[in-house]
């Protein structure tokens, strides 16, 4: 068979594979529309809580409508005592209260630093840092403007003038690489590439357990009759092919339609892409080979996507997990090329930054090809012999 | 033909033999999950992750800074950058996860009362971790402030300590982060991608099972030989199962870690099964509408494998379009993990988890539709191909409930 009716029989195999090609294209698309859809509004905004103020002063109700006023919270209730508040609380109604003790407003004129206490459901992270962000930052503001005051009131008008806040020191505290803090920014870059990851795994994977379930009824396709490494050059080739399109989709149409940014230039994405499909979809050939039957690649695929998540780094630092995870995780192509991408494409790296996990990529590349050759050849033989 | 119950149990349990696979999916395969995913967030805490540091000033007070940062839990001061080239592409490669720039008039400034300030640039691609450093440098921060204005306000006059204070923050909060006091992320994260995890075990290994099923008899055959009981059979074998795991990581999570739990043991366990029941019925109409293993799990990828993102936890539903509240409502840990923090956290009582309790119910619905099209199965031209030519004359059903149970 020349290399022209290699090409066509392995892309007939591709093209006339119903399982593959859902994975491929149903998959793919389906999962670029699915998966950023909870985080479209990128941050939480407007978190429910409830204020039990005691106090009642005019200045005590000035406090909550500077908290009500902050994006991140709004008060949706006034009660007069606790336990009303936990009622609420429990219900679902609220997810957070803010208590202004008894005598506010004269401790503070009296210099007693009286003090706020307020609390968010923490089961919840983002709505517990919302709470605490916005009404941290509104007491904050009236801590300055009451500092202000207090020093015009001792007839340092100079001083209070220069001061642009009350605080000695300032935090200029600035967000980098996703500077609106956006969730879509923070998560869909990651977990697109571990999407494109297991779906190719996938797809090869099936498509080799394909060829091994039609073996074992008999069928002598020319995975058998030809050189392993002729069917291993091509497959990757089409594979390659395939997916180039699909990157291109994800990472050009995707992220330019959620926002998010692309630093990195198409010719170091595409080099470093094809090091990331080189060794996923050789990975997904050793697992093809692996499997007695076809769905069990995407069992095995589909069951290790969590870990894999949770592993890679952009949720939880690798700097937190057992050496023997991250070992482990070293073998998994998803774990170099999230790093590399993110870091080219989302934080600006240059491609000397990530050359270790360009060729960690290689590397695993060379490794499974090995495997995958070796593990192919041996099937020819063992149906050779019979 | 009517075979007594336990023996279809019997029959049941004896796919687990003829397909090792399938055992190992509810043996090795959830342990080795189970210890992955927990290791993973072994540590529970950030702890000491490097920041860099850029001190342009180098004086006392900067110096005082830097080793304040470094002492806190979450954050290690490291290297040495001299200019914030270097510090800034150290923050590109992600060596460091937040950049601290102090200003070469720094401590003048303090002296001068000029409210310098202190640049921070913190990595928000890592958004969990970023947003926890900022906090603690906040905390370093005020910290250092308060000390340099009590220094000043007792130098300038004779006032009293408390009130050298109330100087510097006319108002104190207090804040408290309910449920998860040490704002724990193995707490946050481990309660809900375990779950998760589970859903995607119960669909794909039903999926299995029906398949090892079709091998073995074929699946139409094995439905008109042991008919709805044998059906049942099969969800009450992996039941057992399932529930077992579920309780066991319950246990493990809020008993052998010792997490709080307000709520009711018996609640939590009946809408596990209820959990269970639902997922089942779901897997069961992937299956048997598209009776192909290798599509069918295609099929429950696409449904079980995001759901993480859309149960709520990880982001509040109440920040959600209408789309993913419609997904997620037809995700049945949706509901489940309702019931789990509510019961976890508030201990709400049966009444007021009702909705929660219906909504896993409708799941069961779907079996009336898998019921539906096993019938169309049945009267198809299909039905001899998937019976696997299995006609009268042989009956390996029969044979193996013979041989697995006593002698009838």
């Amino acid at each position: 068979m020349s290399w022209w009716q290699l090409m066509k029989s392995e892309l007939r195999a591709v093209m006339s594979n119903s399982a593959v090609l859902l994975i491929i294209i149903g998959g793919c698309l389906f999962y670029s529309f699915l998966y950023p859809q909870p985080y479209l509004e990128q941050s939480p905004r407007e978190q429910k809580i409830v204020v039990v103020n005691l106090d009642n002063t005019p200045f005590s109700r000035h406090l909550e409508r500077m908290v009500d006023a902050t994006p991140e919270v709004k008060i949706v209730q006034h009660v007069t005592n606790i336990d009303e508040a936990k009622q609420l609380f429990y219900h679902g109604d609220v997810s957070g209260l803010m208590i202004i003790p008894h005598d506010f407003y004269r401790d503070m004129m009296r210099n007693q630093s009286p003090v706020i206490s307020y609390a968010g459901d923490a089961s919840y992270f983002l709505i517990y840092s919302a709470i605490v962000q916005g009404s941290a930052s509104a007491i904050g503001t009236l801590n300055a403007s009451v500092s202000v005051s207090r020093l015009l009131a001792k007839g340092n008008s100079v001083l209070a003038q220069t001061k642009k806040n009350h605080a000695e020191i300032q935090l200029n505290a600035r967000p980098v690489f996703n500077p609106s803090v956006g969730y879509i920014n923070y998560v869909v870059p990651a977990v697109f590439i571990i999407i494109l990851h297991q779906t190719l795994l996938i797809s090869v994977g099936i498509l080799g357990g394909t060829q091994h379930e039609q073996t074992k009824k008999g069928i002598q396709g020319y995975w058998l009759t030809e050189p392993v490494w002729k069917v291993i050059s091509v497959r990757l080739l089409i594979f390659i092919c395939i997916y180039i399109p699909m990157m291109m989709y994800y990472m050009g149409l995707c992220f330019h339609f959620y926002g998010i940014s692309r630093l990195a230039s198409v010719s170091n994405l595409f080099v470093f892409s094809l090091a990331f499909l080189t060794a996923t979809a050789s990975l997904g050939m050793v697992l093809g080979a692996l499997v007695p039957r076809r769905e069990l690649v995407t069992f095995l695929v589909l069951l290790s996507s969590l870990p894999l998540v949770f592993s890679a780094g952009f949720i939880w630092p690798t700097e937190f997990l057992p050496q023997w995870i991250n070992t482990l995780m070293q073998f998994i192509p998803s774990t170099a090329s999230i790093l590399g991408f993110v870091k080219l494409n989302q934080m600006g790296a240059q491609m000397s930054q990530i050359l270790d996990n360009w060729l960690e990529l290689w590397k695993l590349a060379g490794l499974y090809l090995l495997l995958a050759y070796w593990l192919m050849v041996r099937k020819q033989k063992s149906v050779i012999d019979i | 033909m009517h075979y007594p119950f336990h023996k279809l149990l019997r029959y049941e349990l004896s796919l687990f033999l003829y397909d090792k696979w399938l055992l190992a999916s509810v043996t090795i395969i959830p342990a080795v999950l189970m210890l992955l995913i927990c290791s993973i967030f072994q540590q529970g805490i950030i702890r000491d992750l490097p920041v860099a540091v850029v001190d342009m000033n180098n004086s006392t007070l900067s110096r005082r800074l830097t080793r304040a940062i470094d002492a806190t839990e979450a954050m290690q001061v490291q290297g040495n950058y001299l200019n914030m080239q270097e510090a800034a592409q150290a923050m590109r490669g992600a060596d460091v996860y937040m950049l601290v720039y102090i200003e070469p008039k720094f401590a003048q400034k303090v002296i001068k009362h000029e409210s310098p300030s202190v640049d921070a640039f913190y990595n928000t691609q890592f958004i969990l971790v970023g947003r926890t450093l900022v906090a603690q440098l906040q905390k370093v921060v005020t910290t250092l402030s308060i000390g340099a204005s009590v220094q000043r306000n007792l130098m300038e006059g004779n006032v009293r300590k408390v009130q050298a204070l109330g100087n510097t923050l006319p108002i104190q909060q207090q804040i408290t982060p309910l449920y998860n006091l040490g704002s724990r992320y193995d707490q946050f994260l481990l309660s809900v991608i375990i779950p998760c995890i589970w859903q995607i075990l119960i669909m794909v290994v039903m999926v299995l099972s029906f398949s090892a099923q079709h091998r073995r008899t074929g699946i139409t055959f094995w439905i008109d030989r042991t008919g709805l009981s044998g059906f049942v059979a099969k969800l009450v074998v992996y039941q057992v199962i399932f529930l077992g795991m579920g309780v066991s990581f319950l246990y493990y999570l809020y008993q052998y870690l010792g997490w709080p739990m307000q709520g009711s043991w018996s609640i939590l366990v009946t809408h596990q099964y209820l959990m269970v029941v639902a997922t089942q019925a779901v897997a069961s109409l992937i299956y048997f509408i598209t009776l192909d293993p290798a599509r069918a799990l295609s099929f429950s990828a696409s449904y079980v494998a995001p759901a993480l993102a859309f149960v709520g936890i990880t982001f509040p539903v109440n920040s959600m379009m209408i789309f993913p509240k419609i997904w997620r409502s037809l995700l049945p840990v949706t509901h489940y993990m309702q019931v789990q923090v509510t019961q976890v956290n508030y201990g709400l009582s049966a009444v007021q988890i009702l909705p929660y309790t219906l909504h896993l119910m409708l799941f069961s619905l779907f079996f009336i539709l898998v019921w539906l099209r096993i019938h169309m199965l049945q009267n198809s031209k299909y039905h001899d191909l998937l019976s696997f030519g299995f006609g009268t004359e042989k009956d390996p059903i029969a044979g193996k409930i013979v041989a697995h149970g006593e002698k009838q």
